[in-house]
C-alpha cells in the first residue's frame, strides 16, 4: 500500500472519528437535552390544558353559583346549625292547624351525634353498583334530635298531619307511627253498618316518633355504608 | 555525402524522477484535499451541534412559556376557589341530607292508600309502624335462637282489627300483599269474639307486614351538584 493511500485511509478514519465523536460527545447530549426540555414543556402544556378545562368548568359553574347558594340555604333550613326549637314549635303547630288535627304534645330529646350512613341508591339493594359508584362526598357532622308527637283527630286529619310534616322546610324523619282508635272497639251500631263507615269517622290518636337533625362543629364522623336490609338481617 | 534519411517516431519518455520523489509530490498535492475532508467533517459536526443548540433554545423558550402560562392559570384557578368551595359544600350537604333521610317512608301516602284498599267488612283498631335505622344491627349475636325465615325488610307495620268472618281476615292479608312496599303479610292471631250487648260475632285479628326498600321515598337520594 502506498503512503498516499495510507494517508487517505487515515484521513477517512479521522473524519469518521470526528463525526462520530462530535455526534456522540456534542450533538447527541444536546439533542437529548432538547428532547427532554420539549417533553417537559409538553407535560406542562398538558397540565395547562387540564387547568384551562378546570377553569372553564369553574367559570360555567360560577354562573350557577346563586342557585348553589340557594341550595345551601335550603339545606340550612332542612338541617339548621342549632336545634331551632322555636321555629320547630311554630312549624308543627301550623302543620296541625292546617290538618285540622289537635297536636296534644311534642317532646324533643337532647341532640346526640350521628354516625352518618352513606346513602345508597335503589333501596340499598345494589351492592355492586355502590362499589362502582364515584367517590362519595364528605358528610357534614350532624346531630339527631329525637322527638315524639301526640296528635288527635280523625283518620284523615292525622293522615293530613303526617303529610304536612313530610312537607316541612325542616327535614323530619318519621321513624315510627302508632295509630290507635279512640274507643277500644266500634259501637254495636257501627259494627252493623261497618261496610260503609269503616270507623274512620272516629277520633284516633297518632303517636309519631321521629328525628330532626342539626349540623354540629364536632369532628366529622366516619361514614358507615348502609347495608341492604336483607343482608343486615341475615347476619 | 551521406544522405541522411530521418525517421521520425514516438520517442520513449523516460522519467528519471525517483518514485519516492514522485510520491512525495503526490502527497503534497493531496494534503490540501485531506485537510478539506477533515474540515468538512468538523463543519458537519459543528452544524449539527448548532442545530441541536437551537432546538434546546426553542425548547427552553417553550418550557418557559408553558411555565408562565401555568402560573397565570393557577392564579386564575385560585381566584375561582370559592366556586369550588360552594360546590363542595352543596355536595356534602346533599350527601348528608340523603344519608340522614335514607330511611324515610312517606307514611301519609300509606295511610291514604290504606283507606282505599281496606276490604269491606274489615276495620282497624290500631296501626303501628316503625323503620329500622340503617345502622341498627339486627339478628342474634352469638345466640342460638332460630333465625327468621321471612325477610324482615327495613321495618314492620302491625295492625289489630276485626272482621265479620275469617274470610275477611284472609281478604285483609291479600289486600296488604298487593300494596307497594309491603311484603310477608302475616297474622299471628285471629279469634272469634262476641260484642258486648249484642249477639254479633266478629273475628279479631293481629297482623303485620314487613316494609321493603320499595317503601323508601328516596326523595333526597339524588345526584350531587356536579
Amino acid at each position: 500500500m502506498t503512503k498516499l493511500r495510507q494517508l487517505w485511509l487515515l484521513t477517512a478514519l479521522a473524519s469518521v472519528a470526528i463525526l462520530a465523536g462530535g455526534y456522540f460527545l456534542l450533538v447527541s447530549p444536546k439533542a437529548g437535552k432538547a428532547a427532554s426540555l420539549r417533553d417537559e414543556a409538553e407535560t406542562q402544556q398538558q397540565a395547562n390544558t387540564r387547568l384551562r378545562a378546570q377553569i372553564a368548568q369553574l367559570n360555567r359553574q360560577k354562573k350557577d353559583l346563586p342557585r348553589q347558594q340557594a341550595e345551601l340555604q335550603k339545606f340550612a333550613a332542612k338541617i339548621p346549625n342549632n336545634p331551632a326549637l322555636p321555629a320547630l314549635i311554630r312549624s308543627l303547630s301550623d302543620a296541625a292547624d292546617n290538618a285540622g288535627a289537635n297536636l296534644y304534645s311534642m317532646s324533643p330529646s337532647t341532640p346526640t351525634l350521628v354516625a352518618a350512613t352513606v346513602p345508597t341508591t335503589a333501596g340499598a339493594t345494589t351492592g355492586a353498583k355502590t362499589a362502582a359508584a364515584p367517590a362519595t362526598p364528605a358528610l357534614l357532622p350532624i346531630a339527631q334530635i329525637p322527638i315524639a308527637l301526640n296528635v288527635v283527630g280523625s283518620y284523615s286529619e292525622v293522615s293530613q298531619f303526617l303529610s304536612e310534616i313530610e312537607g316541612l322546610p325542616r327535614a323530619f324523619l318519621v321513624t315510627s307511627i302508632a295509630l290507635t282508635q279512640g274507643d277500644e272497639s266500634p259501637s254495636a251500631e257501627k259494627v252493623e253498618k261497618i261496610g260503609s263507615s269503616k270507623i274512620y269517622d272516629d277520633l284516633v290518636t297518632l303517636k309519631v316518633t321521629g328525628q330532626l337533625y342539626m349540623t354540629t362543629k364536632a369532628a366529622p364522623v366516619a361514614p358507615v355504608t348502609a347495608k341492604p336490609a336483607a343482608t343486615t338481617a341475615a347476619k | 555525402m551521406l544522405g541522411s534519411s530521418t525517421t521520425t517516431g514516438t520517442m520513449p519518455r523516460v522519467n528519471l524522477l525517483p518514485p519516492e520523489i514522485a510520491e512525495k509530490a503526490a502527497v503534497r498535492r493531496s494534503q490540501g484535499a485531506m485537510v478539506l475532508v477533515g474540515v468538512a467533517a468538523v463543519g458537519v459536526v459543528a452544524g449539527l451541534y448548532m442545530n441541536a443548540s437551537a432546538k434546546v433554545n426553542d425548547a427552553n423558550e417553550a418550557k418557559a412559556e408553558a411555565a408562565a402560562a401555568s402560573a397565570k392559570l393557577t392564579t386564575e384557578l385560585n381566584s375561582l376557589q370559592n366556586v369550588r368551595d360552594v360546590y363542595a359544600q352543596v355536595d356534602a350537604a346533599k350527601a348528608t341530607l340523603a344519608s340522614a333521610m335514607s330511611t324515610e317512608v312517606l307514611w301519609s301516602s300509606y295511610l291514604h292508600d290504606l283507606t282505599l284498599t281496606i276490604p269491606d267488612n274489615v276495620w282497624l283498631q290500631t296501626l303501628t309502624a316503625s323503620i329500622d335505622g340503617p345502622t341498627a344491627t339486627s339478628g342474634n349475636k352469638g345466640t342460638t335462637s332460630a333465625r327468621p325465615v321471612l325477610d324482615p325488610g327495613i321495618g314492620v307495620v302491625s295492625f289489630t282489627g276485626a272482621g265479620f268472618h275469617y274470610y275477611d281476615v284472609a281478604e285483609w292479608l291479600e289486600s296488604l300483599a298487593r300494596q307497594k312496599g309491603y311484603s310477608n303479610a302475616y297474622f299471628t292471631e285471629a279469634a272469634k269474639h262476641v260484642y258486648d250487648g249484642t249477639d254479633r260475632e266478629v273475628v279479631k285479628f293481629t297482623s303485620s307486614v314487613n316494609l321493603t326498600p320499595a317503601a323508601l321515598s328516596n326523595r333526597y337520594a339524588k345526584g350531587t351538584s356536579r
